[in-house]
């Protein structure tokens, strides 16, 4: 047929056209409002979940190394806890001189095997080192606070070992018990001893710029600002922290604490419609776990209930 | 039907197939979201049954500490880092929980005479199976174990039930005294009792022998015949039933010594009883528990160290050295014989029980008694079993 002699469409053609290809588009943008509705609704539901997990995961693990008895909870409330959280494990490869009114403490730390998340030392950490005292008793044995003054030495200092396992930090550190003559003895620290890195953090709600309420971290070590860890949450009572003793009784006393409980009550970022209702809100998710302190004593001094050790 | 076709010009499929693109994809989307949420619930399930299977592992180590076998590999390692053949670690097997939920190994290092470290690592069932992509999930957990020493409340160098003759160029010292070449030993203790008593026991001497300590001689009204049986929560009966060798009284001549294989101590040689005087040889860190039923022994030289107990009396003839606790429920007697004197190093304690015919012990020949702390600590720690550290032994290790 020749180009000239077509005739193109009608108008009625071309309304009826017009009218169902806007009866599909309509559709078919109700189709992708409404899923991308939903994919919206659930990646801020995953993000909920997420921070539930985030929350059941941290907090455990921060709160079960604990020894609440030797003074590791140093403030507690029901929205927030200030303690000493573990970061390090590392062990003497020399038996530090002591004794004889010595006025300081030189620690010698092998390199290998250490644990944690941070594998040096600086002028600054916090330890806590193992005094054995008399071997021959295990009723005496304490862990004694110490900060790191100086870094005296790195690299091969270990002298029990040869050059594989030699590597280690020699630290030079003066803490108070260095002037009490009971704990100033020979010998009391031992080689082999264990040694406890820790940073001071505070666990805390607290709302951010953002209006939103967090339940942020706050770490000397890491620069003093509070970061936040889990959130949003619901408000100022997103996260409650409630403290038990060892019969399961609520305590006020720090150094009774055996169990914490965490109630985290968390929220969406923003407000998602759910469950096909046409009106947008939070949606809200809580988590409850209750943590046994695994490092309180067993027995002997601040064990709860006193139990004697045999 | 080529006509048909040529007259098709509506965009219906083309716009069908463009929708059901996009809203299959955003379906798709929707999925890989939801399946991903529930791959990371699942992977935190798993690494709370991985954390409850590690904890199982270390605790493990622990209860199961008391078992011959294990306690004669844990307590036979030098600290970290030993110069082989000397070991100082220990692999543990891997090993399933009791809950079937998973399973665990690791490995317990020696870090000192008194601590051990038991670093476990385990996995969930599921990820053990190697079906999880990426690996699946894990725990690691640490504990610091510290030994239960034996408590043996030692207050001499020979603590006696009977009567005593001490005689020739004999020498029972209560000062503390370091074995030579032993390294990691407490500071010295006070002094004790040269021999302490009971009320009606004797002490006599003849000759030049030595008696030093504070006193050197202790006559004490609360040495009962059950301290001789019973040390804190162990009895004599325990520690017997825990024995490493277990010998029937006879002459041992000078059987007693180390005995060393392909470089390594030889423990099952019976009288393989550790070697005191070289501490840093491979049966240096062999400190039996060595129990001997009957009565009559008889050693002639050579070396052991340990726990000692014997049932009935114990004749020392010659340059025989034990290094840390004798317990003899009959009489010792020592006397000349061989290049070298007797030497005990440690704590002597004879009961000089009344079934026995002789309850008097003759101390003779140049034999020297002497108190060392060392050599009891040693000896108590090695027969000790681990317990976790009183406190801060728990340890999450990355």
């Amino acid at each position: 047929m020749p180009l000239l002699a077509r005739r193109g469409f009608t108008l009625i053609e071309l309304m009826v056209a017009l009218v169902l290809m806007g009866l599909v588009s309509t559709a078919v943008y109700k189709v992708l409002v409404s899923n991308q509705r939903l994919y919206l609704a659930q990646t801020q539901q995953i993000d909920l979940q997420q921070n539930i997990r985030a929350a059941a995961t941290i907090l455990p693990a921060e709160f079960r190394e604990l020894d609440a008895a030797d003074g590791d909870i140093t403030g507690m409330g029901p929205d927030s806890i200030r303690m000493r959280a573990m970061r390090q494990l590392a062990f003497v490869c020399n038996t530090p001189a002591l004794g004889g009114g010595i006025g300081q403490l030189d620690l010698t730390i092998r390199a290998t095997p250490m644990y944690g998340n941070r594998l040096s030392f600086a002028a600054g950490d916090s330890l806590l080192v193992y005094w054995e005292g008399d071997p021959s008793k295990r009723s005496d044995d304490i862990w004694l606070p110490a900060q790191v003054q100086s870094i005296l030495a790195t690299g091969a200092v270990c002298n029990d070992s040869g050059p594989t396992l030699n590597q280690g930090f020699s630290l030079r550190m003066q803490p108070n018990w260095i002037n009490n003559a009971a704990l100033n003895i020979a010998n009391a620290i031992t080689r082999g001893a264990p040694v406890r890195g820790y940073d001071k953090v505070v666990y805390r709600t607290y709302q951010a710029a953002d209006g939103n309420w967090y339940l942020g971290q706050r770490n000397p070590a890491q620069g003093g600002t509070i970061q936040p860890v889990i959130g949003p949450l619901i408000g100022a009572n997103g996260v409650t922290f409630s403290y038990y003793d060892s019969i399961g009784a609520v305590t006020n006393l720090p150094t009774q604490v055996a169990q914490i409980e965490i109630v985290l009550r968390a929220r969406t970022a923003s407000p998602i419609r759910s469950g096909g209702a046409g009106v947008q809100a939070y949606k809200v998710d809580s988590m409850v776990t209750r943590v046994a302190l695994r490092n309180n004593p067993r027995c002997g001094p601040g064990s709860m209930p006193p139990r004697p050790c045999n | 039907m080529k006509q048909v076709l040529h007259n098709e010009r509506g965009m219906a499929l083309a716009i069908a197939i463009v929708a059901l693109v996009v809203v299959g994809a955003l379906i798709a989307g929707a999925f890989f979201s939801g399946t991903q949420e529930q791959r990371v619930a699942e992977n935190e399930r798993r690494v709370q049954a991985s954390f409850g299977v590690a904890e199982q592992g270390v605790y493990d180590v622990i209860r199961g500490w008391s078992a011959p076998a294990a306690k004669a590999t844990y307590n036979g390692l030098y600290p970290y880092p030993a110069k082989g053949p000397s070991k100082d670690t220990v692999l543990i097997g891997k090993r399933t929980a009791t809950s079937k939920t998973g399973s665990y190994s690791g490995t317990l290092f020696k870090l000192n005479d008194e601590l051990f470290l038991i670093d476990v690592s385990a996995q969930d069932t599921v990820s053990l199976a190697g079906r999880i992509r990426g690996g699946g999930a894990s725990q690691r957990l640490g504990l610091l174990a510290r030994i239960r020493p034996l408590a043996i409340n030692t207050q001499a160098a020979v603590t006696s039930g009977g009567s005593n003759v001490v005689v020739g160029s004999a020498s029972v010292d209560g000062y503390d005294h370091v074995p030579t070449g032993w390294a990691g030993c407490p500071p010295l203790d006070s002094a004790k009792a040269g021999i302490r008593t009971q009320s009606d026991g004797t002490v006599s001497t003849s000759g030049h022998p030595t008696l030093l300590g504070n006193p050197p001689v202790l006559k004490d009204p609360t040495l009962a015949d059950s301290s001789f049986s019973i040390y804190g929560d162990v009895k004599y009966t325990d520690l017997a039933a825990s024995a490493s060798v277990t010998l029937p009284a006879q002459n041992f001549s000078n059987s007693i010594g180390p005995a060393i294989l392909n470089g390594a101590c030889n423990t099952g040689v019976l009288t393989n009883w550790g070697s005191p005087t070289a501490p840093t040889g491979p049966c240096g860190s062999y400190f039996p528990i060595i129990h001997i039923t009957g009565t009559g022994s008889v050693i002639n030289g050579q070396e052991g160290q340990g726990v000692l107990l014997v049932d009935g009396s114990l004749d020392v003839q010659g340059g025989f050295q034990f290094y840390g606790v004798v317990i003899i429920k009959g009489s010792l007697k020592t006397s000349g014989g061989g290049s070298t004197p007797a030497h005990f190093w440690g704590t002597v304690m004879v009961q000089d029980t009344a079934a026995f015919t002789d309850t008097t012990n003759n101390i003779s020949g140049g034999a020297n008694l002497m108190y060392s702390k060392c050599a009891i600590l040693k000896a108590l720690n090695k027969t000790g079993v681990g317990s976790m550290m009183r406190s801060r032994g728990w340890v999450q290790l990355f």
